[in-house]
């Protein structure tokens, strides 16, 4: 059993329960299982029994200046009570304002007064889903001249004020590096080794915006050589935690994605320690 | 500096518009994500009506309908609800009259696939009430919908099916269509209901009891045959329960 999991898609729904190729872990967005019923639910109910689950969610919100949707941190506490995930997490972003929602995950500036909020906001989640929530650094096109935090620092003090834990995507470090600036090795060093909970790694594209060369990130294309090389960084730093080869668009077949998989699984048998650590252990 | 809330309201109001200045260099790849992605939900939702109005006139569609009514809710299992009848009111509509039908079947179809789930009706339990069935109330399954159009929406949802090939539809024939959306089990069905049976159906679906519904099936259709149907409907599993008032 390796580290790597992925997501959870209808396409290898049907390859998945006739093979079970092993996989740390099926990794669902919360809002697609949100429907009273239907083969959604039927397909998880049987690929629950075969694998561990984790329950991504992408419409929180946490990031919102206006207070979470009740309805929708209720909902997202009975979906985690009936599939008992491994684990949980959502996003330091936004995408609800005035009750209106924005399909996307909005980055927030870094100030004092965001820090107090999105922790009020995780400790609101944490305390309806009785449990810790992990929380997954945004990919940044922007960059917000009142901002006085550096992300990986402000992520850091949430993690110590409210207990999250942090899902550390080495591509989105990647993509904002490139696109407003960040320094992805400082990024890794400014996080506590204890936090990090799991990894995404994902693809992203080069596209041109307003004449700016930008990388986004579309979870749309194999994962690249730097994101693979910072993905070996984190692990070195982090250890080998959960890792989700996350593929959202162009989903290949399943084979494609397990090559992926057995990338980050061998990615993690040769870390620097390990064999001390097994040495230690026998 | 703007507070929080004001960076957000502007960010809305930004992605949400059709012009304007960028609150802040590359907000527009945020307009560009939020406006395809919910159009591609659309898309979705909504196979066949793309197809007949083609993936460039849809996406203007779509995008519209996302600025008139962007999403209230955070799944987007049942984004489009209004969509249908928004469609009514624009010009391809009126150039294409079957289209926000087949869009309200469609509509209908996704209703009933996230549907609850509920056990069928054992049949068995009729044979027990004897001549009381007539009195008592049918319960339809929980994920059904009716759809009524002029046109033949089936046979057109049906053409345009991937599967389907380059069927055709003859839409001045089989109009006047009465269905049954539903999902008993893993499955949507589409039932094409007689007008008998569509007044059968709907009378049950309001709580009639079974004598009442019947007659309301024969003041339709004088040849309605109450046992014929019944089997068919009992066989497709779209009842869940019996009940004696």
């Amino acid at each position: 059993m390796g580290i790597t999991g992925i997501g959870l898609k209808a396409r290898h729904t049907a390859e998945l329960l006739a093979h079970r190729p092993s996989l740390r872990f099926l990794e669902v967005h919360a809002e697609n299982y949100m429907g009273a019923g239907g083969p959604a639910h039927r397909w998880l109910t049987v690929l629950r029994e075969a694998y561990p689950l984790s329950i991504h969610g992408v419409g929180l919100s946490l990031g919102g200046a206006e207070p979470l949707d009740a309805d929708h941190l209720a909902d997202l506490a009975a979906l985690v009570n009936r599939y008992q995930p491994e684990l949980v997490s959502e996003h330091l972003a936004w995408c609800r304002i005035d009750g209106t929602y924005l399909n996307d995950l909005l980055p927030i500036p870094y100030t004092d007064a965001s820090l107090s909020l999105v922790a009020d906001h995780i400790d609101q989640t944490q305390t309806a889903l009785r449990r810790h929530i992990l929380v997954e650094n945004p990919s940044s096109y922007m960059a917000f001249p009142e901002s006085d935090w550096d992300e990986a620092a402000f992520l850091a003090e949430l993690a110590r004020r409210t207990g999250c834990g942090i899902l550390l995507d080495v591509n989105n470090i990647h993509v904002s590096a490139h696109n407003i600036g960040l320094d992805a090795k400082a990024y890794l060093a400014a996080l506590p080794t204890g936090a990090v909970g799991e990894i995404h790694v994902a693809g992203h594209e080069p596209v041109t915006h307003d004449g700016r060369a930008v990388l986004l990130d579309t979870h749309g294309a194999p994962v690249t050589a730097a994101v693979w090389d910072l993905y070996r960084q984190a692990l070195t730093r982090f250890g080998p935690v959960p890792t989700l080869v996350e593929r959202d668009a162009n989903i290949p077949p399943l084979a494609e994605l397990l090559s992926e998989v057995a990338t980050a699984d061998g990615i993690a048998e040769v870390l620097p320690g390990k064999d001390a650590a097994h040495a230690h252990a026998a | 500096m703007p507070t929080l809330l004001e960076r957000q309201r502007d960010m809305r109001d930004w992605v949400l518009a059709t012009t304007g200045t960028p609150p802040l260099p590359n907000a527009g790849l945020h307009r560009d994500n939020t406006l395809g992605g919910l159009a591609a939900v659309l898309a979705a939702g909504f196979p066949v009506t793309q197809r007949l109005v083609g993936e460039a006139c849809f996406t203007g569609l779509a995008q519209a309908y996302v600025r008139h009514e962007p999403p209230r809710e955070a799944p987007l299992l049942r984004y489009g609800t209004g969509f249908p009848a928004w469609l009514t009111g624009q010009e391809v509509a009126r150039q294409l009259p079957y289209l926000a039908d087949v869009a309200r079947l469609e509509a209908a179809w996704t209703h009933a696939y996230h549907a609850t789930e509920a056990a069928p009706l054992d049949a068995s339990v009729l044979a027990t009430l004897g001549d009381a069935v007539e009195d008592a109330v049918w319960r339809l399954h929980p994920s059904h919908r009716f759809v009524t159009s002029p046109w033949p929406v089936d046979r057109i949802w049906q053409a345009n099916q991937p599967e389907a090939g380059d069927a055709t539809v003859d839409l001045d024939t089989d109009g006047d269509t009465h269905l049954l959306v539903v999902r008993p089990a893993a499955e949507v069905l589409l039932i094409r209901l007689g007008p008998g049976a569509f007044a059968l159906l709907m009378a049950l679906g309001a709580g009639l009891p079974l004598g009442s519904a019947w007659d309301n099936a024969l003041a339709l259709d004088a040849g309605f045959n109450l046992e014929h149907e019944l089997t068919g409907l009992l066989a497709a599993q779209v009842f869940t329960g019996v009940e004696l008032p």
